[in-house]
C-alpha cells in the first residue's frame, strides 16, 4: 500500500514537473482511498505539535506547543504544554477540559459549541475520515513533488464566518498528516505542525479519564 | 280524558294508515337530510364546564399557546440502549427535516441552529443597555477592575490557542471581558428549573439521553381529513429518523394524537354496540313476541326519534358532539320500550278485538313514562357540563319523539292479520305473572331482600369516588399511552408544570404586570413555596424598565470609567502581545449605546421572536405572558392566592388543580341535577297520578334504584367521572318508567294485564340493558363509564319496582299463571 501511493505521487510528480498540480476527481477519489486506509488502521499514535497563531489580535505570531494522543476509535488527548499547559481529554461520549495551574487541573465548562466542533473535526481526520458527507466542504487536492494538500471549504455560512478554509498537508509517502492551516476570517491564519509522529505506541487508559487528566 | 283523546286520534287516522306511511318516509328523509349536513365534533374540552373562571383561564391557556393543539417529540435510544448522542442527534436532525417539509406544522421548536445562535447573541450584545438590571450592576463593576481586567485578558489569549480558538476570536474581540455572561444569564432565566440543558442548539433531558422537539400543526385536532395526512407524514418523519439512527427511538404524543385515538376507538366501539344492540333487541323482541314483522317494526321509534332530535339540532348547531353518538345505543335501548308497550299489547290482543280502545290504556303510563325519562333528561340542562347539556335536551326531545310515534303512528304502520305462533317463544306473560304469585305471600321476604341489598349499597357508596380528572375520558391506545409515560418520564418537570399568564391591552401593559409577576415569584422561590420558575422577565423588560436599565449603563459607563478601562486594557493587552485594535468591536459596542428595542424584536421575525414564541402570545387585542412555575401541589393554593393578589387577573392554569376543581364542580352539580330530576318526575308523576300512595309507589323504587346503583359503582371501584354522572339523574327517568306501569295495571289494571304489562316492562328492561350492555365491551373509557352504569341503574331500577311497587300497592291479585297459559 505504501509503495502503491509511493509510486502513485511518483509518477503524478514526474508528469507535472515540480509545481503544485490540482488532482482530477479520479485521482482525488484514488488517494482519499488509499489515505483512508492508511490512517484508518493507524490503532494508536503520539504526536508533538507546534501551533503559530497570526492573528491581526496580536502584534506577533504566537506559537504554543503540545502533544496529541489518540486511540481509536474516540479517545483524544490534547494538551498544550508551552506557554502554558492545559488539557482536554476525550473518551466516547465523555470529555473533560483542564487549565493546569502550578501543576493542579482547574476543570472548565465544555458546554462551548466550537469546541465541540472543532473536537468532531479532530476525531473524524483520526479515524481517517477526510471526505465530507452531505457536501460540508467543497474539496480540492493540490499535489506537489512528496505532499498533497488538502483544501476543504466549508459549505456552511456560519463557519465560513470564521474559518474560510482549512488545509491539511499529508505526506504522501508516510501517508499521515504533517501540518493542519486554517485560513480565517479577516486574513488571519492558524498553522499547527505535526512533529515526531509515533503510531501503533502503547498508551495508558489514565490518559483518556476525562475526570483525571494527570493521572500517571 | 287521555283515552278517550287517544281512542279519537287513532279513529282519525285508521283510515289513512297508507298516508300516515307516506309521511312518516318523507319525515325521515328530511331528518337523514338535515343530518347529512353535520359534522362530528370529537373535542374533549367541550366536556369541561362553561362560564367558570378555572376552566376558563385553562381554554385560555390552551388556545392562546397552542397548548392543546402541540405535538411532542422525544427521541432517545430504544432498548438495547446503545444509541448515543450522535445517533440521537442525526435521528432528531432526520425527523425536524421531515417533519417541516411536510408543510403540515405551522412551526417545528427543536434546534436554534447556529445562525440563529449566532443572531441571538448578536441581538443579546445589542440589547445590553436595555436588559441591564439593577442587580447587573454590581457583577459588572467586579468585572472592571483592574485585576479582573487582566485575567479576563489572560484567558483571552489562552482561549485564541486552544482548539475551538478559531470560532472563539470574534467573540473575544467583542467581548474580551466577559460581559456577556451577565445576559446569557438572562436566557437561562427562560429555563427556570426545569430539569433539561441545553446543547448544540437543541434541548436534551437531564440525563443527556433523549432530544425533545416540539410541533404544532398548521390545524386543530378536530380536524379528521387533515390529521389523516398528517399522521402519515409523521410515521415517514419517524421511520426517516430511525434510519438516520440505528437503535433510536421515536415517542410522540399530543392533542392530535390522543383526538385520533379517541376518533379511532368511539368508531369501533360504536360500530360493535350498534350491531351487537341491535342484535340483541331483536333477538329479545323476536323471542318475545308472536308476530315475527314486529322485530322490524319495533325499532322504528327509535330511529324516529334519535333523527327528528339530530334534525331539530341541526337547525342550531353544524356539529355533533360525540356524546350524541356515544348515546345512540343507548338511545336505542331506551325507547324500543315505547315501541315494546305498543306491540306487545298489539301482539296480545284476542282476535277481532278493537286496536284503538286496547291500546288506549297505554296513553297516559306511557306517556307519562316518557315525559318523566325526558324530564330526567331534561334536568341535565343545569348542567355546568356542556356535554352533558347538549345530551339532555337531545335525549329529552328524541324520547317524546320516540314515544309520541311509538303510541300515535306505530299502531297504523301495523300489520293486519293474526299471529304466526300460537304463543311467543318466551312467554314473558306467564312468568311474570309467576313471579308476581310467587312475591305475592312472601312480603317480608321482598322486605329483606330490599334491605339487604340496601345495606350492601351502603358500604358500596361509603367507598364511592368522585374523578373529575379529564385525562381519565381520554380514550387513548396503548402504545400512545406508554409514549405519554415516556415523555412524562423525561420531560414529566418541563412539561407538568403550573402555566401562570399576565394579560394586558398592549404587549407592554402585560410586560409590566409580568414584571411584578416575576418579583413575587421570586420572593415565593426565596421563602421555599415556589420551586422555581421559568420567565421571559429579564429578557424582555416593560419599556419602562427598558429605559431605566439604559439609564443604569449610561451611568455605570461614564466618560471616566470608559477611559481608565481603556488604560487598563491597554497596558495588559501589550503585556500578553495584543494589538491596540484587538478589541475595536468592543469599544465600538461601547460607544453605540444601542437603543434596541426588546418588545420589536420579541414580536417580530427574528431568534428572539422564536425563542419567546412559547410564552408570548401577542394579537391585535390583548398580549398574554407566560411563566412556567414549578410549585409543589399541596402549596399550589396558598401561591394562587399569594399571586393573584398581588397582580390582579393572573390566570393560574394546573393540569392537577384542574381535574380537582372539576370533581367539585361535578360533585356539586350532581346534587344539583339530582335535585332537579326528583324534582321534575315528581312533579310530573303528581300530575298524572294525583294519588299519594300511588306517586309514591313510582318514587320510592326510583330513590332505592339510585342509592343501589351508587353502591354498586362503589363495590365496582368505578368512579363518577363527568360522564356517567349524568346517567344518575337518568335513572330516575328509566325506574320510573318501570314503576308507572307496574303502579298502573296494579291500581287500575284488569287480571290478565298484571302478566302483560308485566311482562312488557321486563322486555323493555332487557332490550334497554341490552342497549346498555353492549357498551362495557367498549375500550373508550367514556362510552364503557355510560354503559356500565346504565347497565347497573337500569337493572336495579327492574329489581326495585318488581320488589317495591308490589309492597306499596298490593292489589289487585294477579291473574294465576294457569289462567293466562289458558288465555294465550
Amino acid at each position: 500500500m505504501k509503495a502503491t501511493l509511493a509510486v502513485c505521487a511518483t509518477l503524478i510528480a514526474a508528469s507535472a514537473g515540480a509545481a503544485e498540480r490540482r488532482l482530477s476527481p479520479a485521482e482525488s477519489e484514488s488517494f482519499f482511498k488509499e489515505l483512508e486506509l492508511r490512517v484508518s488502521a493507524v490503532t494508536s499514535l503520539e504526536v508533538g505539535f507546534v501551533e503559530e497563531k497570526h492573528l491581526a489580535m496580536f502584534t506577533d505570531t504566537v506559537r504554543c506547543k503540545g502533544r496529541m494522543l489518540f486511540v481509536q476509535p474516540d479517545r483524544i488527548r490534547w494538551e498544550i504544554t508551552e506557554p502554558f499547559h492545559s488539557v482536554l481529554v476525550v473518551n466516547g461520549q465523555r470529555s473533560g477540559k483542564y487549565d493546569v495551574v502550578s501543576g493542579k487541573p482547574r476543570r472548565l465548562q465544555m458546554g462551548d459549541e466550537g469546541l465541540r466542533t472543532a473536537i468532531e473535526q479532530l476525531t473524524a481526520w483520526q479515524q481517517g475520515r477526510f471526505r465530507p458527507k452531505g457536501g460540508d466542504f467543497a474539496v480540492e487536492l493540490w499535489q506537489d513533488s512528496s505532499r498533497v494538500r488538502m483544501v476543504l471549504r466549508p459549505s456552511d455560512a456560519t463557519l465560513r464566518r470564521f474559518i474560510e478554509a482549512f488545509e491539511l498537508t499529508v505526506d504522501v509517502e508516510a501517508g499521515r498528516i504533517v501540518q493542519v492551516d486554517m485560513r480565517e476570517s479577516g486574513g488571519d491564519r492558524t498553522t499547527i505542525r505535526m512533529l515526531e509522529e509515533r503510531r501503533g505506541v502503547t498508551l495508558a487508559d489514565a490518559l483518556f479519564d476525562p475526570d483525571r487528566p494527570l493521572a500517571p | 280524558m287521555l283515552q278517550r283523546l287517544y281512542e279519537r286520534t287513532y279513529a282519525a287516522l285508521a283510515p289513512h294508515r297508507r298516508a300516515v306511511a307516506v309521511a312518516t318516509v318523507l319525515a325521515l328523509a328530511f331528518c337523514f337530510w338535515r343530518a347529512a349536513r353535520m359534522t362530528p365534533d370529537e373535542d374533549i374540552t367541550s366536556f369541561l364546564p362553561s362560564g367558570d373562571a378555572t376552566v376558563d383561564a385553562f381554554r385560555l391557556v390552551a388556545e392562546g399557546f397552542h397548548e392543546a393543539d402541540q405535538l411532542f417529540f422525544d427521541v432517545g435510544p430504544d432498548d438495547s440502549a446503545v444509541a448515543g448522542p450522535a445517533d440521537i442527534t442525526a435521528a432528531a436532525d432526520a425527523l425536524n427535516e421531515e417533519l417541516e417539509a411536510s408543510g403540515l406544522f405551522r412551526r417545528v421548536r427543536y434546534r436554534m441552529s447556529p445562525e440563529q445562535g449566532l443572531a441571538l447573541l448578536d441581538w443579546l450584545d445589542a440589547a445590553k443597555p436595555a436588559l441591564f438590571g439593577a442587580d447587573d450592576r454590581a457583577a459588572l463593576e467586579a468585572l472592571l477592575t483592574p485585576t479582573a481586567v487582566a485575567e479576563r485578558l489572560d484567558e483571552a489569549r489562552r482561549r485564541l490557542l486552544e482548539p475551538e480558538g478559531v470560532l472563539q476570536k470574534d467573540m473575544l474581540r467583542r467581548d474580551p471581558l466577559g460581559l456577556r455572561a451577565l445576559f446569557l444569564a438572562k436566557l437561562a432565566a427562560l429555563q427556570g428549573g426545569a430539569d433539561v440543558r441545553f446543547a448544540g442548539g437543541r434541548i436534551w433531558s437531564a440525563d443527556g439521553r433523549h432530544v425533545l422537539l416540539i410541533a404544532e400543526p398548521t390545524f386543530p385536532s378536530s380536524d379528521t381529513l387533515k390529521s389523516e395526512r398528517l399522521f402519515a407524514a409523521i410515521d415517514g418523519a419517524v421511520a426517516a429518523a430511525r434510519a438516520a439512527g440505528p437503535a433510536v427511538q421515536v415517542r410522540y404524543a399530543g392533542g392530535h394524537r390522543a383526538a385520533r385515538d379517541n376518533r379511532a376507538l368511539v368508531r369501533e366501539d360504536l360500530g360493535l354496540a350498534s350491531v351487537l344492540s341491535v342484535v340483541a333487541i331483536a333477538a329479545l323482541v323476536w323471542l318475545g313476541f308472536r308476530r315475527r314483522v314486529l322485530v322490524l317494526l319495533s325499532f322504528a321509534p327509535v330511529l324516529f326519534g334519535f333523527m327528528s332530535a339530530v334534525a331539530v339540532f341541526s337547525f342550531f348547531t353544524d356539529r355533533a358532539a360525540l356524546v350524541i353518538f356515544g348515546s345512540a345505543s343507548i338511545f336505542a335501548g331506551l325507547t324500543t320500550d315505547y315501541a315494546i308497550y305498543t306491540l306487545y299489547r298489539f301482539d296480545n290482543l284476542p282476535a277481532g278485538a278493537d286496536a284503538g280502545r286496547a291500546l288506549s290504556p297505554l296513553a297516559s303510563p306511557l306517556l307519562l313514562g316518557a315525559a318523566t325519562t325526558a324530564a330526567a333528561f331534561a334536568s341535565l340542562a343545569v348542567s355546568v357540563l356542556p356535554g352533558q347539556r347538549t345530551l339532555g335536551v337531545f335525549s329529552a326531545l328524541g324520547v317524546m319523539s320516540a314515544a309520541l310515534f311509538a303510541l300515535v303512528v306505530l299502531p297504523h304502520l301495523l300489520p293486519a292479520g293474526g299471529a304466526a305462533r300460537a304463543r311467543s317463544i318466551l312467554p314473558m306473560a306467564v312468568w311474570h305473572a309467576r313471579l308476581v304469585a310467587w312475591l305475592r305471600p312472601r312480603r317480608r321476604g321482598s322486605v329483606a331482600a330490599v334491605a339487604l341489598l340496601t345495606a350492601v349499597a351502603a358500604l358500596g357508596v361509603a367507598r364511592l369516588r368522585f374523578d373529575g380528572d379529564l385525562r381519565h375520558l381520554n380514550g387513548v391506545r396503548p402504545e400512545t399511552l406508554r409514549d405519554e409515560e415516556a415523555l412524562l418520564a423525561h420531560w414529566g418537570g418541563a412539561l407538568a408544570s403550573t402555566a401562570v399568564v399576565v394579560r394586558g391591552h398592549t404587549p407592554a401593559a402585560a410586560l409590566a404586570r409580568n414584571e411584578q409577576l416575576a418579583g413575587t415569584l421570586a420572593q415565593l422561590r426565596d421563602t421555599g413555596e415556589v420551586r422555581s420558575f421559568a420567565t421571559v422577565a429579564p429578557l424582555l423588560p416593560s419599556p419602562e424598565t427598558a429605559a431605566a436599565n439604559r439609564a443604569r449603563w449610561r451611568d455605570v459607563w461614564s466618560e471616566s470609567r470608559r477611559a481608565e478601562l481603556a488604560r487598563v486594557m491597554a497596558t495588559e493587552g501589550r503585556r500578553l502581545g495584543f494589538s491596540d485594535a484587538a478589541f475595536a468591536p468592543f469599544w465600538a459596542d461601547l460607544e453605540s449605546m444601542s437603543e434596541t428595542d426588546p418588545i420589536g424584536a420579541a414580536t417580530g421575525q427574528g431568534p428572539l421572536a422564536a425563542l419567546l414564541s412559547p410564552q408570548l402570545a401577542v394579537t391585535p387585542d390583548e398580549a398574554l405572558v407566560l411563566t412556567r412555575v414549578e410549585v409543589a401541589p399541596e402549596r399550589l393554593a396558598a401561591v394562587t392566592a399569594r399571586v393573584q393578589a398581588e397582580v390582579p387577573g393572573t390566570l393560574v392554569v394546573n393540569g392537577r388543580a384542574l381535574a380537582l376543581h372539576v370533581t367539585s364542580l361535578v360533585t356539586g352539580g350532581l346534587v344539583e341535577l339530582a335535585a332537579t330530576s326528583l324534582a321534575l318526575v315528581t312533579f310530573l308523576v303528581w300530575l298524572f297520578l294525583r294519588r299519594p300512595g300511588h306517586v309514591l309507589a313510582v318514587l320510592v323504587p326510583v330513590a332505592f334504584d339510585v342509592f343501589w346503583t351508587l353502591g354498586a359503582l362503589g363495590l365496582l371501584g368505578l368512579t363518577v367521572n363527568l360522564m356517567n354522572s349524568l346517567f344518575i339523574g337518568l335513572v330516575f327517568g328509566v325506574a320510573s318508567d318501570y314503576a308507572i306501569f307496574i303502579a298502573g295495571v296494579l291500581r287500575d289494571g284488569q287480571e290478565d294485564d298484571v302478566g302483560v304489562t308485566g311482562a312488557a316492562v321486563t322486555l323493555c328492561a332487557l332490550t334497554t340493558l341490552a342497549g346498555f350492555g353492549v357498551l362495557t365491551l367498549a375500550r373508550h373509557p367514556v362510552l364503557f363509564a355510560m354503559g356500565v352504569t346504565s347497565l347497573v341503574g337500569v337493572a336495579l331500577g327492574l329489581v326495585a319496582s318488581l320488589l317495591i311497587v308490589p309492597l306499596l300497592l298490593p292489589r289487585p291479585a294477579p291473574a294465576t299463571p294457569r289462567a293466562l297459559e289458558e288465555a294465550a
